[in-house]
C-alpha cells in the first residue's frame, strides 16, 4: 500500500548540541542532579576503597578499629543510598520537565509552519517527533548529561589515588579506560544509521497505524483488513529488523567493553602481584589498589554504556531538531499594520505554485467588495481552492499581493489576520469536545445567545433540537457523530460567530441539501452588510445567487461578470462545466 | 519484581523466547562467578606469597572473560529477537482487535489514544518482555545458589548476604499494588497527551484559521504538565524499590567485608576465604542490580497494560457469526423489514420500522433533508451497524448469516466522505481489487470520470495521494472513490451522495456511467440533488427515520406534498 521510504540522509550535524539549552531553562534540576551523582559516586568510591583497606589488613593481620571503620562504612552506605535515591528523582523531574517544554515548542513549531511548511509529512510522522522521539531523548537528560560529567571527575579522583599508591596501576589502567571510550565512538557510523533506521521505522508505523485507524471504514467494505494487517505485521518486522540490527551493534560493544574491562582488571592483578613481589607494595594495600583500578575502569565502562544509546538518542534529536528549525512559510511581519475594519479584498496580479515549476495561479487579479458575494469558478483543480489558501495565509503568493482595505495580508499581525479573514473549509476538522466548544473556535468569549444565534443562521437550530444535549452535544473526534452535512454547518456557525468581514465558503455546501442551502443563503445574506464573502462553488444554484462570478482557467482570470450577464453570454453553463475558453470568449 | 499475570497473558507463548534469554543470562552469570572464583584464588595466592600458583589462575580468569564476551553478544541478539517476536504477536492481535471492532467504535474512540496503545504501549512493553522477565529468573536462580553454596564456606557472611538479597527482593512488593494503580494514571495522560497532539496536527489549519493557536496550545501544556506529574507520581513509587536497592547492595556489600575482615582477625578464616566471599557477594548482587536496570527500563512500559486490555475487551458494536458463504452474481433482491435503530444518547430514532424492497436489479434513491436517516440505511446495509430491531436480508439471507467476506463481495459503496490512504493513486484504486490490472484500472477511472485528471498528474497512477488525498480537491476525491467501487464490481452498489463534491459536467458524465454500472446490479441511491437520481426506478422519501412516500418522480409530485416540497427547493435554487 505505501512506498517504502529510506531513512532520509539530510542529517544535520549537531541536533543533539542544539537541544542541549533546553536544560537551561531548569538550573536548579540540572545542578541538584549533578551534585547527587557525585556526592553518590565519590561516597560509593570512599566506601569501596574502605572496605578493601579493612579487608586488606584483616588479611595481612594488620590491626584495625573494627568498630570505628564499620561506624565510617555504614555512614557511607546511607549516603549512597541517599545520593542515589535523590539523584533519580531530580535527575527524570529534570528530564520530564524538559521533555514537556519540548513538545511545546514542537506544537509551536508545527503550528508556526502548518500546512504550507509540514512539506507532504504524515501525521502520525510528526506525532512520532512530539511523543516518541522526545520520550526517547529522556534518556540524554535524565542519564547521560551529569553523568557524563561526574564520570570525569571520579575517573580523575581514581587515577590520581591510584598513582598515589602505585604509579604502575594507572599506567596499566588508563588506556584500557581510553580504549573502552573510544569503543562506542569506533562504531559510531553504524550507531548513528542504526538510530535513524529506527526512528524512521517507528515514524512510519505510527503514521501506517493512524491511516489505519482513520480508513477503517473503506478496509471494512473493500474487505482490505486481512492485507492491512499483514502489511503493519511487515512494518512491525520491518521495525524487528532494524532494532535487531541495532541490539547487534550494541551486543558487540557491550561485549568488547566487557573484555576490556575484565581484561584490565586481570592486568591490574598483575601489577599488584609484581608490587607484592618485587616489594612496591604491602599486601594490605593490594585490595585497595584493585578497588582503585576499578575506581578508573567503572567510569570508563559507564561512559561507554551511555554512548551506546548514542546513535539512537542523535537520530531522535535530529528529528525534533528538523522540525524545531522548520521554516515557516508565511514569515510574520517585521512591523504589523493594524487590521482593517474591513474593506475591499484584492488579488493583485498574484502568482502562485505548489512546487517550483508548476505554477497554479499566473497573475490572478479580482476583487471582493464589502456586501458582495463573489463566485469562484472553474474546473475541478485549477486553483480555486489555493487561492482561498493564500487569502488565509497558508502560503504567500510567489508575486503580487493579497490586500484587504488596502492592507497587504504579510503586514498584518496573525491574530489580526485572523480576525479578518475567516473560512468555512471543504474539509470541516471539528475537534473533540461539544458542539458549542466547537463554534466558540474562533471567539471563546461568545455568549450562549451569540453561539445560539450563529448556529441559527447556519440553519442548526432544527437538529440542535432534536438532540437531548442540544448545544452541549459532543461532536466526536473529527465530528464523528455528526453528519456530513451537520459538520459542515457547524464549520459555517464557527466562521460567522468570529464576525471577520471577509468570509471564504470553500465548496461548503457540497454536503448540504438544497433546502438547507437555500436557507443558509438567505441567512447569509441577512446577516452580512458589509461582509466580503468569496464562495468557491460548482452548484448553479450557488453561483447564481453571487453578486458576481470570477472564472478561473490555466491560471488566470477569464471572465469576471455579474452572473446574469454570464447566462445571457451563454458562458455560465460553459463555466460551470469547466469549459471556461467559451465563458471567456 | 512483578511477573504481571495480564501482562504474560497478553504477549501468548512468553515461556519459551524469555526461559531462552533467561538461559543465556544464567550462563552469563556463571561466567562471572567462574571468573570470580580464579581471581580470589589468584588473590589469596598473592597473599600466600605463592605467586607461581596465581598465573594459571589469572590466565583462566582471562579464558573466562572471553567466553563471556560472546555470551554477552548471543544474550544481546537473542533478546532483541525475542523481544521483536513478542510484540510482532502482540501488535497483531491488536490489529485483528480493530478490525474486529470496526467503523462504528470509532465514533466513540480517539485515533491519537489507538496509536499511542498499538505503536508506544507495544514498544514500551519491550524491556519488560525481554529483559526484565528473564532477569527475573536469573535473580532468582544465581544469588540462591551463591548464597548455599557460600554457606559452606562461611556460613555467617552467607547467612548475611542471602537475608540482603531476599530483603532487595521482598520489600518493594509492599508498593507493586500502588504501583500498577499510578501506572494507569500515567498511561491515560500519555495518551490524552497523544489523542491532542494527532488532532492538533490534522486540525492545524483550522487552529490557524480560527487564531485558536493559542489556546490549544494551553490545553497540550496542561497535557504535558499532566503527563510530568503522573510520571513523577509513578516515579517515586519506583524509586522506592531503587533506593532499597542501593541500600541494601550497599550495606549488604559492607557487611560482607566487615564479617570477612573479622572472620580473618579472629583466624576463624584464610585469606581465600575471605577473597572469597567478597567477590562472590558482588556477584550475588550483580544480577539484583541488573534487575533494578531493567526494572527502570521497563516500567513505564507497563503502565501501557490498561490501554491494552481496554482495546482487547471493548465490546463490538457488530458481531460477525454468520456462516453462509455463498457467491451472489446477479443484482439481488434486497428487503429492508421493518428496521429500527437509535443511537445511543439520541432520543429519536434514527430509523423506525422502516421497510424497503428493492427488487433484484432495482435502483431505488432515498431522497430526503439532512439527518432524515438517508445514511444510517447505507451503514446497515455494510454492517457498520446492525438494526435493533428488524432485519436486512439479501436474496432471502438475513444480512447477519453471511460471512464477512461474502457480505464484502456482495456490497460496495461510494461513501460520502471518500478516505483516501497514504500511497498512490493505483495502490488507492486498488484497495478494492488487489490484482486489478492497470488496464482494470484505467477502465474504472475512465467510467468515473477520473482517468484524465489522474493522467494529468506528475506521476499518472503512480503519483501519491497526500495525507488524507488532501493534494486533490474535493471533487477529484470523489471520482477515484467511484472507480474504487465499479472496481470492487459487487452486485449491490450504495451511492451516498456520490456526486455531491462533482461539477455539473462532470456530474452528468458520471451519472451516465454509474447507470451503466448500476444495470444487472441492486443499487440504492443516496441523495440531495435529484439530478443523482433520475436514473433511478423509484424514489422513497424518508423523514425522521420514517418512509413518507414512495414511487416514481411525476408520482410523486402529485402525490406527496413534501416531495414537492423538496423539489420545488432545488428548482428555486437551480
Amino acid at each position: 500500500m505505501t512506498t517504502p521510504e529510506q531513512p532520509t540522509d539530510t542529517r544535520r550535524p549537531g541536533a543533539l548540541r542544539r537541544l542541549l539549552p533546553a536544560i537551561a531553562g531548569h538550573p536548579r534540576a540540572f545542578r541538584g542532579t549533578l551534585v547527587a551523582n557525585l556526592l553518590g559516586q565519590l561516597a560509593g568510591l570512599a566506601s569501596a576503597v574502605l572496605g578493601a583497606a579493612l579487608v586488606g589488613r584483616a588479611v595481612a593481620g594488620v590491626p584495625t578499629p573494627v568498630a570505628v571503620v564499620t561506624g565510617i562504612l555504614g555512614a557511607l552506605v546511607a549516603i549512597v543510598t541517599v545520593a542515589t535515591w535523590w539523584e533519580m528523582y531530580v535527575s527524570h523531574d529534570l528530564a520530564y520537565r524538559v521533555l514537556a517544554d519540548l513538545r511545546t515548542r514542537v506544537y509551536d513549531a508545527i503550528t508556526r509552519i502548518a500546512p504550507g511548511g509540514v512539506g507532504g509529512r504524515r501525521s502520525g510522522d510528526l506525532a512520532t517527533v512530539a511523543l516518541s522521539d522526545i520520550e526517547t531523548l529522556e534518556w540524554l537528560f535524565a542519564h547521560t548529561i551529569a553523568q557524563l560529567l561526574t564520570a570525569a571527575v571520579v575517573l580523575g579522583a581514581g587515577t590520581a589515588l591510584a598513582a598515589w599508591i602505585d604509579p604502575w596501576l594507572p599506567a596499566v589502567v588508563l588506556p584500557a579506560a581510553a580504549l573502552i571510550t573510544v569503543t562506542p565512538w569506533l562504531l559510531r557510523r553504524h550507531a548513528d544509521r542504526h538510530g535513524a533506521q529506527v526512528r524512521a521505522a517507528t515514524a512510519e508505523l505510527t503514521a501506517d497505524i493512524v491511516d489505519t485507524v482513520h480508513g477503517l471504514r473503506e478496509l471494512t467494505v473493500f474487505g482490505a483488513l486481512e492485507r492491512r494487517r499483514a502489511h503493519l505485521a511487515g512494518r512491525t518486522r520491518q521495525l524487528g529488523r532494524v532494532q535487531w540490527r541495532n541490539a547487534a551493534r550494541a551486543g558487540l560493544e557491550t561485549g568488547l567493553i566487557d573484555v576490556l574491562v575484565a581484561a584490565a582488571g586481570i592486568g591490574a592483578v598483575l601489577v599488584v602481584v609484581d608490587g607484592v613481589r618485587v616489594g612496591r607494595l604491602d599486601v594490605a594495600s593490594g585490595p585497595v589498589a584493585l578497588v582503585l583500578a576499578g575506581a578508573v575502569l567503572g567510569p570508563a565502562s559507564q561512559v561507554a554504556l551511555l554512548l551506546k544509546e548514542a546513535g539512537t538518542l542523535r537520530a531522535a534529536a535530529d528529528r525534533v531538531d528538523t522540525l524545531l528549525q522548520a521554516p515557516s512559510p508565511v514569515p510574520a511581519p517585521a512591523r504589523p499594520v493594524p487590521a482593517p475594519a474591513g474593506g475591499e479584498v484584492i488579488f493583485d496580479d498574484v502568482h502562485f505554485g505548489y512546487l517550483p515549476g508548476r505554477p497554479v495561479l499566473r497573475g490572478v487579479s479580482f476583487a471582493v467588495r464589502p456586501g458582495e458575494t463573489v463566485a469562484l469558478v472553474g474546473a475541478s483543480g485549477v486553483g480555486k481552492s489555493t487561492c482561498a489558501h493564500l487569502l488565509l495565509r497558508y502560503y504567500d503568493p510567489t508575486a503580487g499581493r493579497i490586500t484587504v482595505g488596502g492592507v497587504d495580508l504579510r503586514d498584518l499581525d496573525d491574530s489580526d489576520l485572523r480576525r479578518t479573514v475567516t473560512v468555512v473549509p471543504q474539509d470541516v476538522h471539528l475537534f473533540p469536545g461539544s458542539i458549542a466548544d466547537n463554534i466558540r473556535l474562533g471567539r471563546p468569549d461568545a455568549t450562549d445567545a451569540e453561539v445560539r444565534t450563529a448556529a441559527g443562521a447556519a440553519q442548526l437550530t432544527p437538529f440542535l433540537d432534536a438532540l437531548p444535549a442540544g448545544l452541549d452535544t459532543p461532536v466526536g473526534e473529527r465530528g464523528a457523530a455528526l453528519s456530513g452535512g451537520q459538520q459542515a454547518r457547524v464549520a459555517v456557525a464557527r466562521a460567522l460567530l468570529t464576525g471577520a468581514p471577509v468570509l471564504v465558503l470553500d465548496e461548503a455546501a457540497a454536503n448540504l441539501d438544497a433546502a438547507t442551502e437555500a436557507d443558509l443563503a438567505v441567512a447569509l445574506e441577512s446577516t452580512g452588510d458589509h461582509r466580503a464573502t468569496l464562495v468557491i462553488a460548482h452548484r448553479l444554484a450557488t453561483i447564481m445567487r453571487a453578486d458576481r462570478v470570477v472564472v478561473l482557467d490555466g491560471g488566470q482570470v477569464v471572465a469576471d461578470a455579474a452572473p446574469e450577464e454570464l447566462r445571457r453570454r451563454g458562458a455560465l453553463a460553459a463555466a460551470v462545466r469547466g469549459d471556461a475558453a467559451t465563458a471567456a470568449g | 519484581m512483578i511477573v504481571h499475570r495480564e501482562l504474560i497473558r497478553l504477549a501468548g507463548a512468553v515461556t519459551g523466547p524469555v526461559a531462552g534469554c533467561a538461559a543465556l543470562g544464567m550462563a552469563v552469570s556463571a561466567a562471572y562467578v567462574g571468573q570470580a572464583l580464579l581471581v580470589a584464588g589468584a588473590l589469596a595466592a598473592v597473599a600466600r606469597r605463592d605467586l607461581a600458583a596465581a598465573a594459571p589462575l589469572l590466565a583462566g580468569a582471562l579464558g573466562v572473560v572471553v567466553a563471556r564476551a560472546a555470551l554477552l553478544w548471543c544474550r544481546e541478539v537473542a533478546a532483541a529477537a525475542a523481544g521483536a517476536r513478542i510484540r510482532a504477536r502482540l501488535r497483531d492481535r491488536l490489529v485483528a482487535r480493530l478490525a474486529e471492532l470496526g467503523p462504528a467504535w470509532l465514533t466513540g474512540a480517539r485515533t491519537g489514544r489507538t496509536q499511542a496503545t498499538l505503536v508506544d504501549g507495544v514498544e514500551g512493553l519491550d524491556a519488560y518482555y525481554r529483559r526484565y522477565l528473564p532477569q527475573v529468573l536469573v535473580t532468582v536462580t544465581v544469588p540462591t545458589a551463591l548464597v548455599a553454596w557460600l554457606t559452606t564456606v562461611q556460613p555467617v557472611a552467607a547467612g548475611l548476604l542471602g537475608t540482603a538479597v531476599l530483603l532487595v527482593l521482598t520489600v518493594p512488593r509492599i508498593w507493586d499494588a500502588t504501583l500498577l494503580r499510578r501506572g494507569r494514571g500515567r498511561w491515560a495522560a500519555f495518551t490524552a497527551l497523544a489523542a491532542d497532539f494527532l488532532d492538533t496536527l490534522q486540525g492545524a489549519a483550522t487552529l490557524r484559521a480560527f487564531g485558536a493557536v493559542g489556546r490549544m496550545r494551553d490545553r497540550i501544556g496542561a497535557r504535558t504538565h499532566d503527563l510530568h506529574v503522573s510520571t513523577m507520581a509513578q516515579l517515586r513509587l519506583s524509586l522506592i524499590e531503587s533506593g532499597i536497592s542501593a541500600l541494601l547492595i550497599q550495606a549488604g556489600l559492607a557487611t560482607a567485608a566487615v564479617a570477612a575482615a573479622v572472620a580473618a582477625y579472629t583466624g576463624r578464616a584464610d585469606a581465600a576465604s575471605v577473597f572469597l566471599v567478597l567477590l562472590v557477594s558482588v556477584e550475588c548482587f550483580r544480577p539484583v542490580r541488573d534487575l533494578g536496570a531493567h526494572w527502570h527500563a521497563g516500567y513505564l512500559g507497563i503502565t501501557a497494560v490498561d490501554g491494552l486490555t481496554e482495546l482487547l475487551r471493548a465490546p463490538a458494536t457488530v458481531v460477525h457469526r454468520g456462516r453462509v458463504d455463498r457467491r451472489i452474481d446477479r443484482g439481488p433482491a434486497l428487503v429492508f423489514e421493518a428496521v429500527s435503530h437509535r443511537y445511543p444518547g439520541r432520543s429519536e430514532a434514527a430509523l423506525w420500522e422502516v421497510t424497503l424492497r428493492l427488487a433484484p436489479g432495482e435502483t431505488v434513491a432515498v431522497v430526503g433533508r439532512s439527518g432524515a436517516g438517508k445514511s444510517t440505511l447505507a451503514n446497515m446495509l455494510l454492517r457498520h451497524l446492525d438494526p435493533d430491531t428488524g432485519r436486512i436480508t439479501v436474496d432471502g439471507v438475513d444480512l447477519r448469516d453471511l460471512t464477512p467476506a461474502t457480505l464484502r463481495r456482495t456490497v460496495t459503496v461510494v461513501a460520502q466522505e471518500t478516505y483516501l490512504f497514504h500511497g498512490s493513486v493505483a495502490d488507492n484504486l486498488r484497495l478494492a481489487r488487489p490484482d486489478a490490472t492497470d488496464a482494470d484500472l484505467a477502465a474504472a477511472a475512465r467510467a468515473a470520470g477520473a482517468h484524465d485528471f489522474i493522467r494529468a498528474l506528475p506521476h499518472g497512477y503512480a503519483s501519491p495521494v497526500g495525507e488524507r488525498g488532501m493534494s486533490l480537491s474535493g471533487g477529484q476525491r470523489q471520482r477515484l472513490a467511484i472507480a474504487r467501487a465499479l472496481l470492487a464490481d459487487t452486485p449491490v452498489l450504495i451511492l451516498d451522495e456520490a456526486t455531491s463534491s462533482v461539477d455539473g459536467r462532470q456530474e452528468a458524465t458520471i451519472l451516465d456511467a454509474l447507470a451503466t454500472a448500476a444495470r444487472g446490479r441492486t443499487c440504492l441511491v443516496i441523495a440531495h440533488r435529484l439530478s443523482a437520481v433520475r436514473h433511478a426506478d423509484r424514489i422513497v422519501l424518508l423523514d425522521r427515520g420514517r418512509v413518507v412516500a414512495s414511487g416514481r418522480h411525476a408520482d410523486l409530485l402529485v402525490s406527496c406534498p413534501q416531495y414537492a416540497e423538496l423539489v420545488a427547493a432545488q428548482e428555486v435554487a437551480g
